[in-house]
């Protein structure tokens, strides 16, 4: 639904990327959804510009997150987000956002789940 | 008016462009760290201008501000005499956090009412600044403004409370106060 009211579904899968990870940049998008890098950066800057999404740099990659400080736009726009995300069937939203970026202590070990 | 553009503060050019877009039919509100730098008298300096265009339709945007000279590069404006400022146009609507019922203030220049943010919803925009970005050079302007002008604080501490950030408000009241 959200990729026909946007017009593109590299647009849903940009927004799905930043509910999940709470921020996001391209290549992630890319490398997730397996879908061409520059598509992905058209669409981020768009609604960057739009200010529905802000952007920083951190060390050289450009890391975006819902603009917030336009809450008026943008809270009920996100809630609009969850419901697509909330209707994405768990082993799918797990297949999808398998590459885990929360923080994470260094040195602490890395346990991957070996599928038999 | 007469401009000169390699001094001009960030008042003068709000005057001279807000003017020049008034007189184009655009409903243009200065809002952003320009609008600190206008009520510290540049004991604040942004560096940028920008305007909340309210029309629906902007198509004649570029063509207007590039009667004044300033020429679209990316997504600001630039005037080849003007290298210390430039002009953005942020998309509307005009909102600060969940709060979009705001009510600009208007000063009469050379006959035509040019638009700013009003000094207590200049605080709550630099506070939104620090409250989602983390902006922390944002807080200590909407101190300046805080200090300079009178404001209503009733109604900042009523948004921090939407926006879920009394402490903010305390903070920030307290070193007004000072």
């Amino acid at each position: 639904m959200l990729d026909k009211i946007l017009g593109s579904k590299t647009a849903q899968k940009i927004f799905l990327h930043l509910f999940h990870y709470g921020e996001s940049y391209p290549s992630a998008v890319a490398k997730d959804f397996k879908v061409s890098l520059s598509q992905v950066q058209r669409q981020f800057d768009r609604f960057e510009e739009a200010g529905i999404i802000i952007s920083k740099l951190q060390g050289r990659t450009r890391v975006y997150k819902f603009n917030l400080k336009n809450g008026a736009i943008v809270k009920p726009f996100k809630e609009l987000v969850k419901v697509i995300y909330d209707s994405i069937p768990l082993k799918e939203k797990e297949e999808i956002f398998s590459t885990r970026r929360r923080p994470r202590k260094a040195g602490k070990y890395v346990i991957r789940k070996v599928n038999k | 008016m007469s401009i000169n553009l390699k001094t001009c503060t960030e008042e003068e050019l709000w005057k001279f462009v807000g003017k020049h877009l008034a007189d184009n039919g655009f409903d243009a509100v200065l809002v952003g760290g320009a609008v600190v730098s206008v009520y510290t008298e540049g004991a604040y300096e942004s560096g940028d201008l920008d305007f909340i265009i309210q029309n629906l339709s902007k198509e004649k945007l570029p063509e207007v501000m590039k009667n004044i000279g300033f020429i679209k590069n990316g997504k600001n404006y630039i005037h080849p005499k003007c290298d210390h400022l430039f002009i953005e146009f942020p998309s509307g609507p005009l909102g600060i956090g969940e709060d979009y019922n705001i009510k600009e203030d208007e000063q009469e220049f050379e006959g035509t009412k040019i638009k700013i943010l009003s000094p207590t919803d200049c605080i709550k925009d630099r506070l939104a600044s620090y409250i989602y970005w983390g902006a922390g050079e944002c807080f200590d302007q909407a101190i300046l403004v805080g200090k300079a002008h009178k404001f209503n604080a009733t109604a900042v501490k009523r948004w921090c409370e939407g926006e879920k950030a009394s402490e903010v408000f305390k903070e920030f009241h307290k070193q007004v106060q000072k």
